[in-house]
């Protein structure tokens, strides 16, 4: 059967041909391409069917220990809740904040390794995906040594004198902000790396000749050039970084918490999953929003530099 | 003391050796091309002088000012690059006057500048469009006004009309040599093209294999070659292996040739060849007698109206003549004829 | 002067990136049951111990077994995705591969608790099989990307070359498409490989105390009481990462693969 559509035209537009033929719908197009029913079959039933199983859940209402069919919005009403809005503010504040850190050691970071040759950028590509995969806990942990009391930081310090009394340098406020920027700059070199990769070579060369130093060029030329790159990474450190779970946990006081664990604690916790429904369904839509809004960012971009 | 001087310059990358062994004096004011095939060295030399790569060995003297360790930046020069690299995110205007704005040269007097360098490139009233917005040819001459706008020393050209269609090409080789006597600028040029480098330059620089092969005024390049490589690179020549034969006398094809002089540094036992211009050979019928001729028979006649080439073969050498219409010889193909190689047009070069 | 700056810039940020992981590598090695770095003492035996300690071995296990899966379940749904998008652009296929896209985008509690809720209305809950589902979903959208752009660079003259030759059909897409995009479906392949055996929340939220993961053991462990293994199973997930990338890296176009700019496109 696809055989038919594959023997089409020899002529250039190898993909075009077949809409003009044929407008179909949804089950149009199963029927002449057989094959995506697995992929639309797995992800419908594994992924949106879930999620609309819990935005149901999201209005139901809840009972001692557990819920039932009902629509009401008691939940989202709770989002009103001074814990609820403390909570959702010091997750957006430790996200803007990480994200920007993380932002500004990454850009010069990502601009260098672009203009490596290429073993040396291999390398540090393998570098920095290593980092980059590493789990949360992985890295929560390996902070918190270096951190910590014991064998970190702050027994070096201890050890240098400049103390009497070591102190764990965590869990509190800074290292818990550390943490996450630490954790989101291999993050934001991916995001940065194909816009890097495309800036010509010789547009910073041009601007040397002109007589502009390299600090100069850099802001001048490169920055702006990537403009619309940092904000489309931004906002994505920003998505990142609210979902962030382990290292709030691990490093961050009680007081910094943040929203993921907020969720968890409601579903797992307390076993309210109607209002960690709620939590998640409200998470999700402002995520999608926010990713919209990159997609825009990208299309839009006329210099040509965002990938 | 003025002029660049280019002393002892190499460069290496990692194995590669780009440029070996260069040393050149450029005076104030010329134009000069470097010229040369793919990969011979001209666009990194270029690149050395303006401090985009660093030399392995040498000194680059610009006025008597060493400027060898100095940055890109403070070495006072205008470049245009291949891809123009206009800036993208700037107006025409504010691509022009970037080197002033980064100098804090204030807004009215920059704006002017724009202005007065658009008309020097005939290019007016487009300081507040987007690059975007101009052709080819008309981004050609925003990178050139940009290049110039601080009066620079050296103005360097890396290629710059190999992205135009050959009409206009041909005109911008003219605007620019005009652009450049009027301001008086030492500009350099590289480019492949020795047509361009014969047209536009005061002298050109030939390289080959990351070497100079031979710095002289076009013309004299032309017709004293110091090589075969030069020779065959500029115009078109006939290059026929010959030996010497005492005195200035050689033999091709066991025929002897006079020549009015073989290089001073030629020795007895070096194997040598001749490089003789198709423009210069003659072509007689057979019965033809006198000094500096071979016999041959034609193969090939070419008429592409402006001029007329005739290809002799003379045993085992193929031989091409050019003429004008008005000059050609009587010939058709298969005729046997006599072919002259005028002593004065022989150029003997070391094989 | 510029030069010191962006060389002292560079070595700061690597060995910040690096020094983390040789601390702990360092704590993995301590004799004696405490964190201490530098370490009191050196021994290896808290390597072993992963794979002899019931918790730790069940642990990595689970966690093996499930990256495996999953990542097979990821390029699976991800080939024809990809495939379907790159031969017919309707719109049936776009709406498809962003559908491919949204699960990676979100941040992962959502599909963590998506998941669960749906688990524990169908009865079915702390199995290892909820995870790889779970894990094959969520990880889609990497071999998703990295095959379309494996398709996108197959060249279409190629295509018509063996179109010409007769090739058609199911023997275009097995004898010419397939190797072509067969790296690109190992790398994808590797990627969720590494960040299956990784994941944390979604893991931690099907797990339900039941199906434990290498990573929620380690929080549990670091929990409940610091034993040096914990440190050797941090470096022991460094150096699965360091393998396979560089796997990738010296068999594949790693820059390419991240999106870098080709000059000939």
């Amino acid at each position: 059967m696809s055989d038919a559509t594959e023997n089409a035209p020899i002529a250039p537009a190898p993909t075009g041909d077949d809409d003009v033929i044929a407008k179909p719908g949804v089950l149009g197009s199963i029927k002449r391409f057989p094959f995506s029913i697995y992929p639309t079959l797995m992800l419908g039933l594994f992924f949106f069917i879930p999620f609309a199983i819990m935005i149901v859940i999201s209005f139901a209402h809840r009972t001692t220990s557990t819920y039932e069919a009902g629509f009401e919005f008691t939940h989202y009403a709770r989002f009103f809740s001074p814990l609820f809005t403390t909570h959702v503010w010091v997750s957006v504040q430790f996200a803007a904040l990480a994200s920007l850190l993380a932002l500004v050691v990454a850009v010069p970071f990502t601009f260098f390794i672009s203009r490596f040759r290429r073993k040396p950028q291999v390398v540090s590509l393998v570098f920095v995906l290593c980092v980059l995969t590493l789990s949360e806990v992985i890295v929560a942990y390996s902070l918190s040594v270096v951190l910590g009391r014991q064998s970190g930081l702050p027994a070096l310090v201890q050890a240098l004198e400049l103390v009497d009394r070591a102190k764990s340098w965590y869990p509190s406020y800074w290292a818990n902000l550390f943490g996450l920027s630490y954790f989101n700059v291999p993050f934001a070199v991916l995001i940065l790396y194909p816009a890097c990769t495309r800036l010509d070579r010789e547009l910073t060369e041009a601007a040397q000749t002109l007589g502009a130093s390299p600090v100069r060029t850099f802001f001048t030329i490169v920055l702006p050039l990537l403009e619309k790159t940092l904000l489309a990474a931004f906002i994505l450190l920003f998505v990142f970084t609210m979902g962030a779970f382990v290292t709030p946990i691990w490093l961050g006081r009680p007081e910094d918490t943040m929203m993921a664990q907020l969720i968890a604690d409601q579903a797992l916790g307390r076993g309210n999953i109607p209002f960690a429904a709620a939590l998640a369904v409200f998470f999700m839509l402002v995520t999608l929003a926010l990713s919209l809004l990159t997609v825009w960012l990208r299309r839009s971009d006329k210099t040509g530099v965002a990938s | 003391m003025s002029g660049l001087e280019l002393q002892n310059i190499s460069k290496r990358f990692g194995s590669v050796t780009a440029v070996s062994d260069i040393n050149l004096n450029i005076p104030e004011g010329r134009f000069i091309s470097f010229l040369g095939p793919s990969g011979c060295g001209k666009t990194t030399l270029l690149r050395l002088i303006a401090g985009l790569e660093t030399s392995t060995t040498g000194q680059i003297v610009l006025d008597g000012e060493d400027l060898t360790d100095k940055p890109t930046h403070q070495r006072n020069i205008g470049m245009v690059f291949q891809s123009l690299a206009l800036f993208p995110h700037l107006s025409v205007g504010e691509n022009i006057t970037y080197s002033q704005k980064i100098r804090g040269i204030e807004k009215t007097v920059r704006r002017k500048r724009a202005d007065e360098l658009l008309e020097l490139v005939q290019l007016p009233g487009v300081a507040d469009r987007n690059i975007s917005q101009l052709s080819g040819g008309q981004r050609q001459r925003v990178a050139i006004a940009r290049a110039l706008a601080l009066e620079p020393k050296l103005f360097l050209l890396d290629e710059p009309l190999s992205a135009l269609d050959a009409k206009l090409r041909e005109e911008m080789q003219v605007e620019l040599r005009i652009l450049q006597e009027r301001l008086g600028i030492t500009t350099i040029i590289v480019t492949h093209d020795q047509r361009e480098a014969m047209t536009m330059s005061d002298e050109v620089v030939v390289m080959s294999t990351a070497r100079i092969a031979q710095v002289g005024a076009p013309l004299d390049i032309y017709r004293n070659p110091a090589s075969a490589f030069v020779a065959e690179f500029i115009g078109t020549s006939n290059l026929l292996k010959a030996q010497q034969a005492g005195g200035n006398k050689i033999t091709i094809e066991g025929q002897t040739f006079e020549t009015d002089g073989l290089p001073d540094t030629l020795k007895p036992e070096d194997g040598i060849i001749v490089s003789v211009r198709p423009e210069d050979v003659h072509v007689y019928p057979e019965s033809n007698e006198g000094p500096n001729r071979m016999s041959g028979t034609v193969t090939f006649l070419r008429d592409v109206g402006a001029s007329v080439e005739t290809f002799v073969q003379c045993g085992d050498v193929q031989i091409v003549a050019m003429a004008t219409p008005k000059d050609r010889p009587d010939v058709s193909k298969g005729d046997n004829v006599k072919v002259e190689l005028p002593a004065e047009s022989c150029v003997v070069l070391k094989a | 002067m510029i030069k010191v700056a962006k060389i002292a810039f560079l070595t700061t940020i690597f060995s910040m990136f690096t020094a983390p992981l040789l601390i702990v590598a360092g704590v993995s090695l301590n004799a004696k049951k405490r964190m201490f770095f530098p370490p009191e003492g050196i021994s290896m035996r808290w390597y072993p111990e992963i794979f002899e300690e019931a918790k730790w071995s069940a642990a990595l296990g689970n966690s093996v077994t499930i990256a495996v899966c999953a990542g097979v379940l990821a390029v699976s749904i991800a080939l024809p995705i990809a495939y379907f998008l790159w031969r017919h652009r309707v719109l049936y296929a776009k709406a498809l591969f962003v559908a491919g896209l949204v699960p990676f985008a979100l941040p992962p509690v959502i599909t963590a608790l998506g998941m669960l809720i749906f688990w524990s209305q169908a009865g079915y809950v702390g199995r290892v099989e909820n995870i790889v589902l779970a894990h094959g979903v969520f990880l889609v959208t990497l071999p998703l990307v990295m095959i379309s752009l494996g398709l996108e660079s197959i060249d279409e003259e190629l295509l018509e070359a063996a179109r010409t030759m007769g090739a058609d059909g199911k023997k275009l897409f097995t004898s010419v498409i397939l190797p072509m995009v067969l790296p690109y479906m190992i790398a994808g392949y590797a990627f969720v490989l590494v960040l299956s055996m990784n994941e944390y929340i979604i893991s931690f939220f099907l797990g339900q105390h039941v199906t434990i993961t290498l990573p929620v053991q380690v929080l549990s462990s670091l929990r409940s009481g610091y034993t040096p293994v914990i440190a050797a199973v941090a470096v022991m997930f460094v150096l699965f990462a360091v393998v396979i990338f560089s796997l990738i890296a010296r068999f594949g176009d790693l820059p390419k693969l991240l999106g870098a700019w080709s000059p000939k496109e």
